[in-house]
């Protein structure tokens, strides 16, 4: 009996270890935009997100393709590759970070853990600090981060010419979306 | 100038605003480009792959943005968050492949099925140096043209 029980905690610990001390990632995470303006709302997605995920310090990176962003309307796609993001000549976005604290987590168990993510996002090669909020899901052993953070165009140095303002907003929502069923 | 000739005027005046405001608008609510009816730049998933990971600037020119017909060998299949099928085809690099985002279901395939596709070339993901991870090549909006 008393070996049997031993088995048992030690293939628990085994798996235990396996769960938190490990790095996962997606070739295919999702990011969607929103723009809420007076004219018209717009959204774009993207549903090949390379991000990978470090446990348990919970260091966290992302990169998307520009041009891989979907509209409804085609000429939406052209002036959003063309003439705001200039994706020839800024092809990625990235973020690299830290989920902050998940150490202090216990990811081994299934459920929903919010949390802060901080790090460095560069888009349209303008690279700035950031702080959001997300949920990391935990569902057999399968995580998924989510996350939506607000980004000022400005910041990235996107300029909105003044015929179309009203078309697009200054502030738009991003959402991140990555399941990490991958294992390295 | 007579009445006659500024009520002329005036018509083909009116005629003109209205036919650019309609292909205007027409462009304006065009909706995704259509793949399947488009020419296609052939390629197989091994080469395209190389060219990106060789000459990226002349990979990005050629193929970037660009309607692609790619040729390769199934390496998985398997769903994304969207329900979208995600095929991978097989390049001569381990663990690089050319991840391609199907935009109909392209029915029954099978790892190591020779499959052509069609789609829009994205370019090449970032890889991950210290975690030994490669870039895929990626396609969107894919459609199987053989198999």
């Amino acid at each position: 009996m008393k070996t049997r029980i031993l088995f048992i905690l030690t293939l628990l610990t085994i798996i235990d270890l396996s769960i938190t001390a490990q790095k996962v990632y997606t070739k295919n995470g999702s990011i969607s935009f929103f723009s809420k303006a007076p004219l018209e709302n717009i959204s774009a997605v993207n549903n090949q997100v390379m991000s990978t995920l470090s446990l348990p310090g919970g260091e966290l990176q992302f990169s998307v393709l520009i041009n891989a962003f979907h509209f409804k309307k085609s000429q939406m796609e052209e002036h959003f590759n063309e003439n705001y993001m200039e994706s020839n000549k800024y092809p990625k976005a990235i973020f690299k970070g830290k989920i902050n604290e998940l150490s202090k987590m216990n990811v081994t168990s299934d459920g929903s853990y919010p949390v802060q993510v901080s790090g460095e996002i560069t888009i349209h090669g303008v690279t700035k600090t950031i702080t959001a909020s997300g949920i990391i899901t935990v569902k057999s052993a399968v995580i998924t981060a989510k996350s939506t953070f607000p980004v000022k165009l400005a910041d990235h140095n996107i300029s909105i010419p003044k015929i179309v303002k009203s078309n697009i907003a200054e502030v738009i929502d991003v959402t991140v979306t990555c399941t990490y069923n991958q294992k390295i | 100038m007579n009445r006659k000739r500024i009520k002329t005027i005036l018509i083909v005046l009116i005629f003109c605003i209205a036919m650019i405001a309609s292909v205007g608008y027409y462009l304006f609510n065009k909706g995704p480009a259509d793949i399947k009816n488009n020419v296609a730049i052939k390629t197989e998933a091994s080469a395209l792959y190389l060219q990106f990971i060789s000459d990226s600037t002349g990979a990005i020119k050629n193929y970037s943005g660009k309607v692609i017909e790619v040729t390769g060998e199934v390496n998985s299949i398997s769903m994304n968050q969207q329900n979208e099928k995600i095929i991978l085809l097989k390049t001569n690099t381990d663990g690089a492949y050319v991840n391609c985002t199907m935009e109909e279901d392209p029915g029954n395939i099978k790892i190591k099925d020779r499959v052509v596709f069609k789609g829009i070339c994205s370019g090449i993901g970032e890889g991950d140096e210290d975690l030994g991870l490669t870039g895929d090549v990626y396609v969107t909006r894919c459609f199987i043209i053989k198999k």
